[in-house]
């Protein structure tokens, strides 16, 4: 089962997302704190993040660089999500694979969420 | 200056030129004019300023003289002014350059310059004569509001969302027999469109504010029971923070408790938003001979010293790296002091970057109230 990490600042996106992900078989853990997002990547070692891009104190892009310049964790693709306008220009210079923006259909999601898995659904 | 009104303007002009000549005219009118002006000959070159320019930018005629005006451009804003500049010398047509210029104490304003070419009776290009407005309050009043535009449509997207994929789990598991499961993805689906509810009303209430068209309804209560039945329901709402209330009080106020209410709520959601690594809040019932106050203090990020004075202002949000990742329209702290100042009252601010901060939200005791205590 791939595990995948949410990290947004707003609790109701994550509960829903929480909710959602394991509806589609996936192994879910989520953080509302930016600080939290990289120790959490270490201990539960997701497939996949799912990281927003304004986490009240945390630049989710800043945190993508992070992640992505550690040699443990560089290989974990990411998609960023914001509701922010212009936010989808900025993020590939962070390294980040994917973007979607906010409110989002889910049917969009779950096809990046596979693309970026490999994950060939039936 | 267009050569129809001169011919218009003759008989008055030929009136004043007994006295002066039209050149002393001239920069006497410009001196006594309040907007920076100039003069450039048909090279471009500055051979007039005025003495608001002068007082403007804090320097000698001789500095400016030629190009040196120049200097005072923001360095960011040169080239596209040098362009407007070389095109307008070329075609002799009317242009409008928006830059910043250096203002004596440091700081770059940005001016709108209206440049209008000269002619002399020959009908001979003769140079521009120029205008500068400052613009600059106009151009940061328009910023925050693109910068509110993006804020809002940001706090509207984010419950939209959660409600979006609650929608789409009901839609899927619709028929599928799961009474519990059915509630839970209805309560997820309503709690969203209550936010996006609570955001249009703080909307409304800001244009109701603006119109003067907020009403009161107002009845005499007691604060601290407010107070208290705030904090309880607030505790509720913010799990994250242990809300702890000191204080006792026994004045009344008159007001409109659902306002005051909404004012106090503002604070402590503030409070816990800033204060993401912490966990504690402290409210603080206090009064004297004419206020009741309820302080609310949190340990977060706190606020640097020359934002104070603008976080109440209309859309402002505290500029900064870290400040513009929290979320928020930028126009809760304004309602807020709106509010507490319909009731004759006030909302203070006390705090440092990253030390505690307080707000001190304060009303007027009710005077019949006072006479029994």
């Amino acid at each position: 089962m791939a595990k995948i990490l949410v990290v947004d600042d707003d609790t109701d996106i994550l509960s829903v997302m929480e909710i959602l992900l394991s509806m589609k078989g996936f192994e879910v853990q989520v953080t509302s704190k930016g600080e939290n997002a990289l120790p959490k990547t270490e201990s539960f070692k997701p497939d996949l993040i799912l990281l927003d891009v304004l986490i009240s104190g945390h630049d989710g892009r800043v945190i993508c660089k992070q992640l992505k310049s550690n040699r443990e964790t560089s290989h974990i693709p990411v998609i960023m999500f914001s509701a922010h306008p212009g936010a989808a220009a900025s993020i590939a210079e962070y390294g980040a694979n994917d973007f979607i923006a906010k409110p989002f259909d889910v049917n969009n999601l779950m096809k990046k969420v596979n693309a970026q898995l490999g994950i060939n659904p039936a | 200056m267009d050569i129809k009104l001169l011919e218009k303007r003759k008989p008055a002009i030929e009136k004043l030129s007994s006295k002066f000549s039209v050149e002393t005219q001239f920069k006497l009118m410009a001196d006594y004019a309040p907007m920076p002006m100039w003069v450039t000959d048909i090279y471009d070159q500055s051979t007039f300023f005025n003495q608001a320019w002068l007082e403007f930018t804090g320097r000698g005629i001789e500095e400016e003289y030629g190009k040196g005006w120049m200097e005072g451009i923001h360095p960011d804003d040169l080239n596209k002014c040098l362009k407007i500049y070389d095109a307008a010398t070329q075609t002799h047509k009317r242009y409008t350059a928006e830059y910043r210029l250096r203002r004596y104490d440091g700081q770059y304003r940005w001016v709108l310059e209206n440049g209008v070419p000269q002619f002399t009776s020959e009908h001979v290009f003769d140079g521009f004569c120029g205008s500068c407005v400052d613009v600059h309050n106009i151009k940061e009043i328009e910023h925050r509001k693109d910068q509110f535009i993006v804020a809002a449509s940001h706090e509207l997207k984010t419950p939209l969302t959660s409600l979006n994929i609650y929608l789409h789990l009901l839609s899927g598991i619709f028929g599928s027999g799961s009474q519990e499961k059915f509630n839970h993805y209805i309560s997820g689906a309503i709690d969203q469109v209550d936010k996006i509810n609570g955001l249009i009303n703080h909307l409304l209430d800001l244009s109701k504010i603006q119109s003067g068209s907020l009403e009161l309804e107002c009845s005499v209560f007691s604060f601290q029971a407010l107070v208290k039945s705030i904090v309880k329901k607030m505790r509720v709402i913010i799990p994250s923070h242990e809300i702890i209330l000191n204080g006792k009080i026994s004045g009344k106020v008159k007001g409109d408790p659902e306002r005051i209410s909404q004012a106090f709520e503002n604070l402590l959601s503030n409070a816990a938003k800033y204060s993401k690594e912490q966990d504690k809040i402290i409210v603080e019932l206090y009064e004297d001979t004419k206020n009741v106050k309820v302080s609310v203090t949190d340990f977060g990020i706190g606020i640097a010293k020359e934002h104070l004075s603008k976080i109440f202002e209309r859309f402002y949000k505290i500029p900064g790296k870290k400040e513009e990742t929290f979320p928020g329209m930028g126009i809760g702290l304004y309602l807020s002091q709106q509010i507490a100042k319909k009731h004759g009252g006030k909302i203070e601010a006390e705090s440092e970057k990253n030390k505690e901060t307080k707000f001190t939200l304060k009303i007027p005791i009710h005077k019949s109230s006072v006479k029994h205590k």
